[in-house]
């Protein structure tokens, strides 16, 4: 018997008094979305949070939760990696009103009811949920819950666990879609989600077990019309003979130029002046829609395709969620507008997305993120037209094609970042061997859970001696030598992040072998890698005088053994969880 | 230490501190380009400020006046409305009117670090408002013709589901 499973003891209003309501408890039945790009394929994937929690208060590992792995994305130590790619278009966002998220999973249950409470079951103490919303029967995203305005949640659990139980606001509506959104980059430890139950009320002479089920829901909704509600400020006193209409044009232009989308969007419904004003197209030169993802449907984007004829950088990850637009009304933008882009992020879009189609439209690309999209790749092509400026390409947790990524490659002669983590499909021997041959100034490679052969494919990469960060984490391997990591290594002396958990066959050589080739290594994580023993990792410590963090949890190391480095390297973070 | 006597558009003659009248890049350029030496009795006539903006003007500079010169925006630069220091904050805690002439003034006078802040405040009167709210605000007249409001409304159905 799951503890604290019962009636929510707090007081409930129904929300129709003259309904007579019979309440329910369920769990999650369907995972509908997930931004995450390390998770699927494997163990600590977002199906995890489907059905009763199953290690409730017992996590010692947390492989069978919704595991947002701070060692995968990096939690707060994101923001100094090479790979990192900062955001942009979000300062004229209120952090107030839209508050830092990193990464969204969207989940359905059976049966729609009025929400009385949700509870959370987390593997770890700190939670990283930051806003919880409902889709209603209306068609809108609702705001439950958000961690601004109450930050003392209650919980129940301990360090190993533990039932987040916010207080959610009333809603009058059915709904039986919940989204979360997580920040992730404040996070330390791994954070795992092993459940999500709702509470709620419905009326049992409706009959039904099944009222809505969203996943082809949305495609029959013609109109969705989401919106956030927005804070309100008092109204300043109106006085004086100047108004805001004597300001001339440029005043004007600058004013705007402070305002968020949603605001600039009001603007223009003002008044003509006004919106003539706001049609400005250098208002849109950086445009970041994804703290809008609950309200940016098919109309906003026809808005912003009008006004958008100067675009540089433009951020849609997030949105598009059950059918608010489609592939084709994305692709009439870019293919006005998308000759000036320099920066195209579409994580996670609720629509599919064809790649080749995006390097068609916007030739100037520099940087391309389609992490957890549905890419289409065909099945035969003639070659792309020309080369590309790539220099970013984010394409995690993708169906991208060998035969397609291996093309991009091949005329993307100036590429620096590439992240295929996740990417099962693809041939890593093949991608390692064209990287060798033709994207020789690459920086950092992500292939976290990928596939691989033979680790002996992976030492093609020693051609990219450029790498400042390699990700070879939770490879699934069939076949390794010894001393790979060693030799891959051993002629990329800008190494500053390597981060190789459960590698095959990683001894202690390797580490040695890290210590003699990476002077400049600031981040080393070898966990889970058992035959890892206590020399390697000294001479690691002594060696690299840059480091600042280092995991190694569960090597062959004891807690002895640990205390000393602790005590000897006070500016290195050390994780040794055993 | 050096001063210059700015005049302003109803004829106050305002003796001012040179390092803190230079904060105007327009008075900074007179200075410079039109050889008006320091110590000339020679008044500047500022005929677009009027004394009640002038005198906020210049306790506006007084009180930036080692701030370090603002760099041109550009693209790469993002902007923040939320970085409004307290003193700022209560300095602009103005009528609107007195608001909208300190963002003439300032644009006039090249006060780069008053535009900005000025601009922002307005902008912060704008930011989570629905258009209505925003004409109420402004005392702003909805000039769309019939036609035209029906073409917003309809692109904009999910404003109006407050």
């Amino acid at each position: 018997m799951l503890p604290y499973c019962g009636r929510n003891p707090r007081q409930f209003v129904p929300p129709a008094l003259n309904r007579v309501l019979s309440s329910m408890e369920q769990y999650v039945q369907s995972v509908l979305h997930d931004s995450y790009a390390y998770g699927p394929e494997t163990k600590c994937n977002s199906f995890n949070v489907i059905g009763r929690p199953h290690n409730y208060t017992a996590y010692r590992d947390d492989l069978h939760t919704y595991m947002l792995n701070p060692h995968n994305s990096y939690g707060r130590w994101e923001r100094t990696a090479p790979s990192y790619m900062p955001e942009f278009g979000l300062a004229n966002f209120s952090a107030e009103d839209y508050p830092p998220v990193d990464e969204l999973l969207v989940v359905s249950y059976e049966r729609a009811v009025y929400p009385t409470s949700i509870a959370v079951y987390e593997s770890h103490y700190t939670s990283a949920i930051v806003r919880i919303w409902a889709f209603t029967t209306s068609k809108l995203w609702h705001l439950l819950w958000d961690r601004s305005s109450d930050g003392n949640v209650q919980r129940l659990g301990n360090d190993r666990g533990n039932i987040f139980w916010p207080t959610i606001r009333p809603l009058q509506q059915l709904t039986c879609v919940l989204a979360l959104e997580f920040n992730v980059r404040d996070l330390t430890d791994a954070y795992g989600i092993d459940g999500i139950m709702l509470v709620g009320e419905f009326d049992p002479s409706k009959g039904g077990d099944r009222v809505v089920l969203p996943i082809g829901w949305g495609n029959l909704v013609e109109d969705p019309s989401p919106q956030l509600v927005p804070t309100k400020q008092p109204a300043p006193i109106v006085s004086g003979a100047t108004t805001i209409m004597d300001l001339p044009y440029e005043m004007l232009i600058h004013i705007f130029s402070f305002l968020d989308l949603p605001s600039l969007r009001n603007v223009s419904r003002v008044s003509d002046v006004f919106d003539g004003i706001a049609s400005d197209s250098r208002l849109y030169r950086q445009v970041n829609m994804q703290p809008c993802w609950m309200q940016f449907d098919r109309h906003w984007l026809e808005w912003l395709t009008e006004r958008c004829t100067n675009i540089r950088k433009l951020d849609l990850s997030w949105c598009g969620l059950f059918g608010m637009f489609h592939e084709r009304d994305l692709d009439r933008l870019l293919q006005r507008n998308g000759q000036t882009l320099t920066h195209l992020r579409l994580n996670a879009i609720g629509c599919a997305s064809t790649l080749l189609m995006l390097l068609k439209r916007c030739t100037s690309l520099v940087e391309l993120c389609v992490r957890s999209t549905m890419i289409i790749c065909p099945s035969s092509f003639d070659t792309l037209q020309g080369v590309t400026h790539l220099q970013k390409l984010d394409l995690a947790n993708t169906r991208v094609t060998t035969f397609l990524l291996v093309e991009i490659l091949k005329q993307s002669p100036n590429l620096l970042h590439l992240n295929v983590a996740s990417c099962a499909q693809l041939n890593a021997g093949a991608i390692a061997t064209i990287l060798r041959k033709h994207n020789r100034k690459l920086v950092s490679l992500i292939m976290w859970k990928m596939c691989i052969h033979h680790t002996d494919e992976l030492l093609e990469l020693r051609g990219c001696s450029q790498l400042q960060e390699l990700n070879l984490g939770y490879l699934e391997c069939y076949g390794a030598t010894y001393h790979s990591v060693g030799e891959i290594l051993a002629d990329m002396p800008d190494m500053r992040r390597l981060v190789v958990p459960v590698y095959p066959l990683l001894y202690s050589d390797d580490l040695r072998a890290i210590a003699r080739c990476c002077p400049l290594l600031e981040y080393l994580d070898s966990s889970s890698c058992s035959m890892v023993s206590s020399e390697g990792i000294q001479e690691v410590l002594a060696s690299c005088k840059a480091l600042r963090f280092l995991d190694i949890s569960f090597c062959d190391v004891s807690r002895h053994q640990i205390d000393g480095w602790v005590a000897d390297y006070p500016l290195v973070e050390l994780h040794a969880a055993s | 230490m050096p001063t210059i006597r700015l005049q302003s558009s109803d004829g106050e003659i305002f003796d001012t501190d040179v390092q803190i009248a230079k904060c105007s890049g327009t008075i900074k350029t007179m200075l410079e380009d039109l050889g008006m030496d320091e110590g000339d009795d020679e008044v500047v006539p500022l005929p677009n400020v009027n004394s009640a903006i002038l005198r906020k003007v210049l306790q506006w500079a007084t009180f930036h006046k080692d701030d370090p010169i603002p760099v041109e925006d550009d693209d790469s630069k993002e902007k923040r409305t939320d970085d409004i220091s307290s003193w700022d904050a209560d300095f602009l805690k103005v009528d609107q009117g007195t608001l909208f002439e300190l963002i003439l003034a300032a644009n006039y006078l090249d006060i780069k670090g008053l535009l900005d802040v000025t601009c922002k405040t307005v902008a912060n009167m704008i930011k989570g408002k629905t258009p209505e709210e925003i004409r109420k605000t402004f005392n702003i007249k909805n000039d769309f013709t019939p036609a035209e409001e029906e073409q917003v409304r309809k692109e904009n159905e999910w404003c109006e589901e407050k």
